[in-house]
């Protein structure tokens, strides 16, 4: 569990590249001739292949090399980033992400990605105006670098500098051994060899700059330009004289490399591998069931100093928990970055145009919860793009905008963050889904649903309306998994849909699966949590409101009628009420539902232990938590409690 | 780990001459900086007792910078002391790609360009 492993640091290196590459790519679909956005997929290409090559992938750092030259002559404006050379590269990017995860790639789509690259690079033969003129013309720069002495054990490799170096041009290279120390002083790791360049090449100093430009930070540069009438033997005397030829060209590339620069040191992060955190986490837990003993103890005690210290250790572990969960957080852009790339493919396999749009992406959720969400929301995606979405000549004769519009949306509502999933298209047809769901045996013909129920047929087992199945809806077996794994993350989905105006899915996700604040409750002899989060108020039911309601279960809230479930009844405790009932009034979204409990024990930092799976169909619960005097308690799964409380309130209503 | 040989040297045709002892270091194998460490003590256990030193490199598979900056010190430490250091023979295969590659066979070093292949200068 090591999280030094170089392989893996690289891989994740390489992974934030790709990405990096990709959103560049696909912003100069819309934007060809930016510049900025042109030298950073170049940057972010070159980058990967130095470090590629730096940690012995050399099939990854080979083929990114070709994909980096393409661009090299994009940034020369020598040829324009057509669609057609961005497709090819954002293809090759994915065969570029299988050699850095180290998949197997099939022989040959290497080969046949670079032919089509090569021919893109070929076919965009209207060159832009040269956009360095002075290049054309062979320069003669001096070169002096050396690397800290820890370069080598960190994996840096300055041969590879050099080959690159010579690709550039001509090239004179020499060592410098001045500082190699003697022998019996000398620690054989350390690097303390140096280089002189003398390289003559129509590139500027830009391109220099790049070979070194993920080990600028650290190591000793030097460049220097010679004019052409210069002796290379005589340079050294002259320091002054280059730099006013060299200083021409510089602003540009030394904004660029102070960039660099200030976003490697700018937010000093420490990568630390996932699974620490859910260690962490773990004890986290671990610490807060300890707490609520203590704090249990001491309640009982008449001891003040062991109180106070109760007391401390109550915040403290409270603050700590809420530090974890901050620092497990990550913003939804990580989830969401990834789909302007789908949609890209989407437009291309569909032939139907595509805008998406992203909202929210700054809104944070739990690491673990980005990662489950990811081939969901995919799945959904795809969805609304397939079936929802129309073609442009339907859209048009519709009097709709040719180009469907697909929103992303994420926003934090209380301890939950609401994530829609939006498109403009046809709307869900209802027709179909009910014919589909007879055909199927998931209704019977003619049975009433409310529009509700229907809509969510979709994401019964198997269900699919696709008459013709593509390969991006795949084949009516991933809706109901979407919904599964949705409530395995203890969220919730909905969807909402118009006719001809397009459909809403509502993923409703909880901000994190390990730790809650509750609300404990007693019913009969057993102890329950309701999530904090949930709770709106709690109030008394008194005698007498409950003989009167024992018909219709509602009371009346601030002029509105809220349904009203007996926990006692609904597991069946088989013990009389106490006295003084009290209601805790629940929330999902724009559903209430009360819940009727014999007594409120006060508030409770949950920690959440998965039910076994014996118990894992039990719908009412969510999970267990140990409490403070070794007892367990059941958390109430609210959503499921409030569909049942909302189901059972409109039978009511039907019943009259 | 590298042997060490007292060297008997013939010279003169049919005529044995014991000019003078010297040690052979040989190295295999990967000289790399995952080993470079004990390669060094082998060499400075070599060089101590002011022998002349010859390096053997057979079978060498691969190489990289740590143990060119190795014969580096090597030599010039050597030159520092009055001690004669040399190749067995001029490096080949992928040491030689590494001089090559690494700037180590510029003209105007003659000494180094001698020391690592015989006077052949980098093509």
């Amino acid at each position: 569990m090591s999280g030094l492993d170089p392989i893996e640091t690289f891989r994740q290196e390489a992974q934030e590249l790709l990405e990096q590459v990709e959103q560049g790519l696909l912003d100069l679909a819309h934007r060809p001739g930016d510049r900025d956005l042109i030298d950073a997929v170049f940057r972010g290409l070159h980058t990967l292949k130095g470090s590629g090559a730096m940690f012995g992938f050399d099939a990854l750092a080979a083929f990114t090399h070709h994909c980096e030259t393409a661009f090299d002559r994009v940034r020369k404006g020598e040829v324009p980033a057509s669609p057609r050379l961005v497709a090819c590269v954002l293809a090759a990017q994915d065969h570029m992400r299988a050699l850095a995860e180290g998949r197997t790639v099939e022989p040959g789509v290497g080969e046949a990605l670079l032919a089509d690259l090569h021919a893109a690079v070929e076919g965009g033969d209207t060159p832009v105006a040269a956009a360095e003129p002075a290049d054309a013309a062979a320069r003669i720069w001096k070169i002096r670098f050396s690397l800290p002495a820890d370069a080598l054990v960190n994996g840096a490799r300055p041969l590879p500098l050099l080959d690159e170096l010579r690709d550039l041009g001509e090239c004179r290279v020499r060592v410098v051994t001045d500082d190699v120390p003697p022998l019996e002083d000398l620690i054989p790791t350390e690097c303390r060899l140096a280089w002189e360049v003398l390289l003559t090449t129509p590139h500027g100093r830009e391109a220099i700059d790049d070979v070194f430009i993920f080990v600028i930070d650290e190591m000793t540069l030097d460049v220097e330009e010679l004019t052409a009438s210069q002796p290379a033997e005589t340079i050294a005397a002259q320091d002054d004289k280059p730099a006013s030829t060299a200083q021409a060209e510089k602003p540009a590339e030394t904004n660029a490399a102070q960039d660099t620069r200030a976003a490697k040191t700018g937010g000093e992060t420490v990568r630390v591998p996932a699974e620490r955190l859910d260690e962490m986490m773990d004890r986290v837990g671990e610490l807060v069931i300890a707490q609520s003993r203590l704090k249990q103890l001491a309640s009982s005690s008449l001891d003040t100093a062991l109180r106070a210290v109760a007391e401390e250790i109550e915040r403290l572990a409270a603050e700590m928990r809420d530090t974890m969960m901050v620092v497990r957080m990550v913003p939804v852009i990580q989830l969401f970055g990834r789909f302007r790339r789908l949609i890209h493919d989407l437009q291309n396999d569909t032939g139907k145009k595509i805008d998406l749009q992203i909202e929210g992406e700054t809104t944070e959720l739990d690491k673990t919860v980005i990662e489950r969400l990811a081939d969901p929301l995919v799945h959904l995606v795809r969805n609304a793009a397939d079936h929802g979405l129309e073609t442009p000549e339907q859209r048009l004769a519709a009097g709709k905008p040719e180009a469907g519009l697909i929103r992303l949306s994420a926003r934090q509502s209380g301890a939950e963050v609401l994530i829609t999933i939006t498109d403009d298209g046809r709307g869900v047809d209802r027709d179909r889904v009910r014919a589909k769901a007879e055909e199927n045996g998931l209704i019977t013909p003619g049975q009433v649903l409310t529009d509700n129920e229907l809509l969510n047929l979709i994401f019964a087992p198997g269900f699919s309306t696709a008459a013709t199945i593509t390969n991006l809806s795949g084949r009516g077996v991933g809706m109901d998994v979407v919904k599964k794994t949705i409530e395995g993350l203890r969220g919730a989905l909905d969807i909402t849909s118009n006719p001809g105006e397009g459909s809403v899915v509502s993923l409703r996700i909880p901000l994190t699966l390990a730790i809650i604040d509750g609300l404990l409750v007693r019913v009969g002899s057993s102890r329950f949590v309701i999530p904090l989060a949930n709770v709106e108020e709690c109030v008394e039911l008194s005698p007498a409101q409950d003989l009167r309601s024992t018909g219709r279960s509602l009371i009346t809230l601030r002029d509105e009628l809220v349904p009203f479930i007996r926990l006692r009844e609904q597991f069946k405790t088989g013990s009389a009420p106490d006295p003084h009932q009290k209601i805790v009034v629940v929330s999902t979204g724009q559903d209430r539902v009360g819940l009727v409990v014999d007594q409120i024990l006060g508030d409770h930092q949950t920690v959440i232990k998965p039910l076994s799976s014996f118990h894992a169909d039990v719908g009412a619960f969510s999970g267990a938590t140990i409490l403070g005097d070794g007892g367990v308690a059941l958390i109430l799964d609210i959503p499921t409690l409030v569909q049942l409380g909302q189901r059972h309130d409109a039978q009511m209503r039907v019943a009259g | 780990m590298p042997a060490f040989v007292a060297g008997i040297y013939f010279h003169m045709s049919g005529g044995l001459v014991l000019e003078y002892s010297e040690k052979l270091v040989s190295f295999s194998g990967s000289l790399t900086i995952g080993v470079i460490s004990e390669r060094y003590s082998a060499l400075v256990g070599a060089m101590e007792q002011g022998a002349p030193v010859v390096i053997g490199l057979d079978e060498v598979t691969e190489v990289d910078l740590t143990f060119a900056q190795l014969l580096e010190a090597a030599r010039r430490t050597a030159a520092d002391r009055g001690q004669v250091i040399r190749l067995e023979k001029p490096a080949e295969g992928p040491l030689l790609q590494v001089l090559q590659r690494g700037g180590f066979l510029d003209p105007e070093d003659a000494d180094r360009v001698n020391f690592w292949v015989g006077g052949k200068t980098q093509s």
